[in-house]
């Protein structure tokens, strides 16, 4: 039987390929509050962090500035490819 | 050629400032990994795709230049000890996480300790994690972006993840049973 500590260090390593694996994590999520409250909270991380940079895009006349700077750069250059 | 640039320069600029480098920092390794990702465009073998390479070309750059940034995966982990502690010798939790409202997470002020708990994690670490969570990279892209092997980025991803909830909690935001 899959311990919590292990359950905990697949989920997070995010080694839960394999049916064997998949089904001992379902199993032991099924009777365990402590590793179901991880595994959301794990899942919650990765939510924030994405949400907080999709919502502070880079700004666009920072982004045209670069572009042009790059664009420059590679026609200084005679356009390597 | 613009149409490449236009599609990534977003993606790489916003992982160049989330590496730790100043916006100034940032926007200089971002063109110069544009120059060096055209100049070796003719090489691209195909083995994989064009962002997972782009990638790998601005991280190379970012170590490259903040090599402080490298290094730092040397030291002991602290965490892992961190992480063992929280388990009895049978695998179960002795300090299991404490059930915290879904509102927390969506809060302002816990995205910035997020980004702060995330600033004082190795430089690996955190790229590892980055390019999982914002970028969407799968571990084997991850791998080749940073030159680890799969089970290395495991590892890492699992150090990091446990780095933020422990960090998190330490603040006072995740408390642990009494």
């Amino acid at each position: 039987m899959m311990s919590c500590k292990d359950l905990a260090r697949a989920i997070a390593a995010e080694e839960t390929s394999g049916w064997r694996r998949w089904l001992a994590i379902r199993l032991h999520l099924l009777r365990c509050p402590a590793c179901k409250e991880y595994v959301k909270q794990v899942h919650d991380l990765g939510d924030c962090v994405r949400n907080e940079a999709c919502d502070s895009p880079e700004d666009a006349a920072t982004l045209e500035r670069l572009e042009e700077a790059i664009m420059g750069e590679i026609d200084r250059d005679g356009g390597a490819v | 050629m613009r149409s490449a640039v236009r599609a990534y320069l977003p993606h790489v600029l916003r992982a160049a400032r989330g590496a730790g480098l100043d916006p100034a920092e940032a926007e200089e390794v971002t063109q110069r990994t544009f120059t060096t990702f055209f100049e070796k465009a003719q090489r691209f073998e195909g083995r994989s795709s064009v962002r997972t390479w782009l990638f790998g070309i601005l991280y190379r750059k970012i170590f490259e230049r903040r090599r402080e940034l490298a290094r730092d995966e040397q030291r002991q982990e602290a965490i892992d000890e961190a992480f063992e502690s929280r388990f009895d010798e049978a695998g179960r939790w002795i300090r299991p996480p404490h059930p915290a409202p879904d509102a927390a997470l969506a809060a302002k002020e816990t995205r910035r300790h997020i980004s702060e708990c995330l600033d004082q994690a190795p430089a690996r670490q955190k790229a590892s994690f980055l390019l999982r969570e914002v970028e969407g990279f799968s571990t084997a892209e991850i791998g080749e972006i940073l030159g680890m092997t799969q089970t290395n980025v495991g590892v890492t991803l699992h150090r990091v993840r446990h780095r933020l909830r422990e960090c998190l909690e330490t603040r006072g935001l995740r408390g642990t049973e009494p």
